[in-house]
């Protein structure tokens, strides 16, 4: 056989093959991969709106958001994905609030690269308990001493991770822009 | 070419520290440096590489005779590329938590050059036998050599080993472990007593021979 013929024989047949291997393993585990993410937004929704047994997905143009209800069918809060630039690269989280959007009931970060050791707390519950009972009046503020007033809006910035700590703080104030704009709850 | 007449013995050990992949080759130092912050990530690079490595040795070793010298390289990398796309959807699809925590490492697998490196240096001219035990022995030795060093990082910097907290609570820990400079410095630390070790074995075997 022509030694080009040969070459391109080979390098196709071997590309063929891997390539059907391929979409065996994608359509075995995609299902799962989703289900998987499917599973970690489902547990942040109920962590950040605490006292929901169940939620409503409610998707519009803008924004997805999932309204919580508790045992006996009464409106826990909505919760409300959001992201943003973080140190490092992108930052995203879901926040839970009262249904009028006065008060933060939680918040988890789902997905993160900030520094580990400085920036990555914001993952740690230290972080993001403070965020319970937060009320939201005024724009949420970063407050370097202590202690942070919950009633003003104020958390308290990570040592050393003040970026990450403020990166927080503007996707939710951003995000809650766009809820009152659209005219709110 | 002469037949290789190393016992399979040999093949296998020579991984795990006369030519260990990062002690001694110093290659694939990208996922060295960069997931090592914790043992159990060095634990599943490690395992990752390890998986990739021994399944492209083998179908390398397999198929190293019907490829054309031209296509060799395109035709391992896509081998090794079509196993590491398998690793990393049953990492997601299985461990989502590692999966996310290696996040970027896992297709990055496909240019470490641990890997293509031993299909060219090994595997394009030995039987599929020893390359799959050169395989192994690389795999154990890299896995082995990332689990020290995340352990050691892990250790310093935040008090633990596999999250299990071994120091006591007024213990400092030192984030820079966890940092970048950290990776370097624990590596160096580790290929200097790798070093150490090694000489003094060889002064003691030329000492046991009479001296030069």
């Amino acid at each position: 056989m022509n030694r080009a013929v040969k070459m391109i024989v080979v390098l196709t047949l071997i590309s063929g093959i891997v390539g059907s291997l391929l979409a065996l393993v994608y359509a075995a585990t995609w299902p799962k991969i989703l289900e998987n993410e499917r599973k970690q937004l489902e547990q942040a929704v109920y962590e950040v709106l605490p006292g929901a047994t169940r939620f409503e997905e409610e998707t519009s143009e803008e924004r997805t958001l999932f309204r919580g209800f508790d045992e006996q069918d009464q409106p826990v809060g909505i919760a409300m994905k959001a992201q943003g630039t973080g140190f490092q690269g992108i930052i995203s989280l879901i926040g839970g609030f009262t249904t009028d959007f006065n008060n933060m009931l939680g918040l988890k970060v789902l997905n993160q690269v900030e520094t580990p050791g400085l920036g990555a707390k914001i993952v740690e519950d230290a972080f993001q308990d403070q965020f319970q009972g937060l009320v939201l009046t005024n724009r949420i503020a970063v407050v370097k001493r202590i202690p942070a007033t919950k009633e003003k809006g104020e958390i308290r910035a990570i040592t050393g991770a003040t970026i990450s700590s403020d990166a927080v703080k503007n996707i939710l104030n951003s995000a809650l822009a766009g809820v009152s704009q659209a005219g709110g709850e | 070419m002469a037949k290789n007449t190393t016992p399979l013995s040999k093949e296998f050990m020579k991984g795990l520290w006369d030519q260990n992949p990062v002690l001694k080759q110093l290659l694939g130092m990208c996922p060295t440096l960069a997931v090592t912050n914790s043992a159990v990530n060095g634990f599943a690079m490690g395992a990752a590489t390890s998986f990739v490595l021994i399944s492209s040795s083998t179908i390398v070793g397999l198929i190293r005779k019907i490829v054309p010298p031209q296509v060799r390289i395109p035709s391992y990398i896509v081998v090794i590329a079509g196993f590491v796309t398998v690793v990393d959807y049953f990492l997601r699809a299985q461990f989502p938590a590692i999966s996310a925590s290696l996040g970027p490492y896992i297709p990055l697998i496909v240019v470490n050059c641990v890997i293509l490196g031993r299909q060219e240096a090994f595997t394009s001219r030995n039987p599929v036998g020893r390359s799959i035990l050169d395989a192994l022995g690389m795999g154990v030795g890299f896995t082995v050599a990332l689990i020290v060093l995340g352990s050691f990082r892990e250790l310093l910097g935040v008090g633990s080993i596999f999250g299990k907290v071994l120091m006591p609570g007024i213990f400092e820990r030192w984030t820079i472990m966890l940092l970048p400079p950290g990776a370097f410095l624990a590596l160096g630390v580790m290929i200097g007593i790798g070093n150490f070790v090694a000489s003094k074995r060889q002064r003691s075997t030329e000492a046991g021979k009479g001296g030069r």
